[in-house]
């Protein structure tokens, strides 16, 4: 059940982000969608270096680390 | 010495110290050592005088980048998990990375109220989903079961020993990348 849960949580967050974002789309003067909001603070050396380090995070913790 | 003199510390580089400090609590070293040279590097980009010092802009054409990307998803997902040509092709990869994304520095444009916003919305999403993360590794760690309350990597991993759903993982890993350097790109 407790798994259940926690798992049913993971894909909640994941609906949650795609619709948000597909609001945004549709409302983009009230929230702006990822895509746009990136290309705004991307213009920051440090954001592009945190978001890079965190795309390539993933790629290592999920192809090549040992867990 | 005078970059440092000259370094503030961001936000990022607070994050990503947080980061390599629960690493360290969980005695995963390969990570804190990823995160701490991480920190380290956020550190050092925030530095005025080393904003001065900027690599020359890469242009990159659409085909061999569509190319490069095919053909680097079928040798990530092709080669098995743990090898160590994959750690020697990842590091390859996260140092061409870094040297693109290091990049000019563009100063930031006057932020608005509609992108404040917008970024603590999105803040508040992620901080919100990496709780419920945390959340599930504290309660498995205290009560020494796994399964009851899986991290993502535990619900994912097993997936990714198929070359199928691996070569699926690396076909959006991929997808994602692009969108970070794309939108930097055209900023």
């Amino acid at each position: 059940m407790s798994r259940t849960i926690t798992t049913f949580g993971y894909l909640f967050a994941l609906l949650f982000v795609l619709v948000s974002n597909y609001w945004a789309v549709k409302n983009p003067t009230k929230l702006m969608p990822l895509a746009k909001l990136l290309s705004q603070v991307m213009q920051e050396r440090t954001t592009r270096l945190a978001l890079g380090f965190i795309w390539w995070w993933l790629g290592w913790h999920f192809l090549y680390a040992m867990l | 010495m005078i970059i440092f003199k000259n370094m503030k510390l961001n936000l990022w580089s607070f994050v990503f110290g947080l980061a390599f400090a629960f690493q360290l609590f969980r005695a995963q070293f390969a990570d804190s050592i990823i995160f701490g040279v991480a920190t380290f590097i956020l550190i050092l980009s925030s530095s005025t005088k080393l904003k001065q010092i900027n690599l020359p802009r890469f242009r990159i054409e659409k085909m061999p980048l569509w190319l490069g990307s095919i053909s680097l998803g079928i040798v990530f997902a092709y080669i098995p998990r743990h090898r160590f040509s994959l750690a020697f092709l990842l590091v390859a990869l996260g140092l061409i990375l870094l040297t693109l994304l290091w990049n000019v520095h563009t100063p930031r444009r006057k932020v608005s109220s509609l992108e404040r916003k917008s970024e603590t919305f999105w803040a508040i999403t992620a901080i919100a989903i990496s709780l419920w993360e945390l959340s599930a590794l504290v309660i498995s760690r205290v009560i020494g079961d796994d399964n009851k309350y899986p991290t993502i990597s535990e619900l994912v991993v097993p997936l990714l020993n198929s070359p199928i759903t691996r070569m699926q993982f690396v076909a959006i890993w991929i997808c994602l990348g692009w969108l970070i350097i794309r939108h930097w790109k055209h900023s």
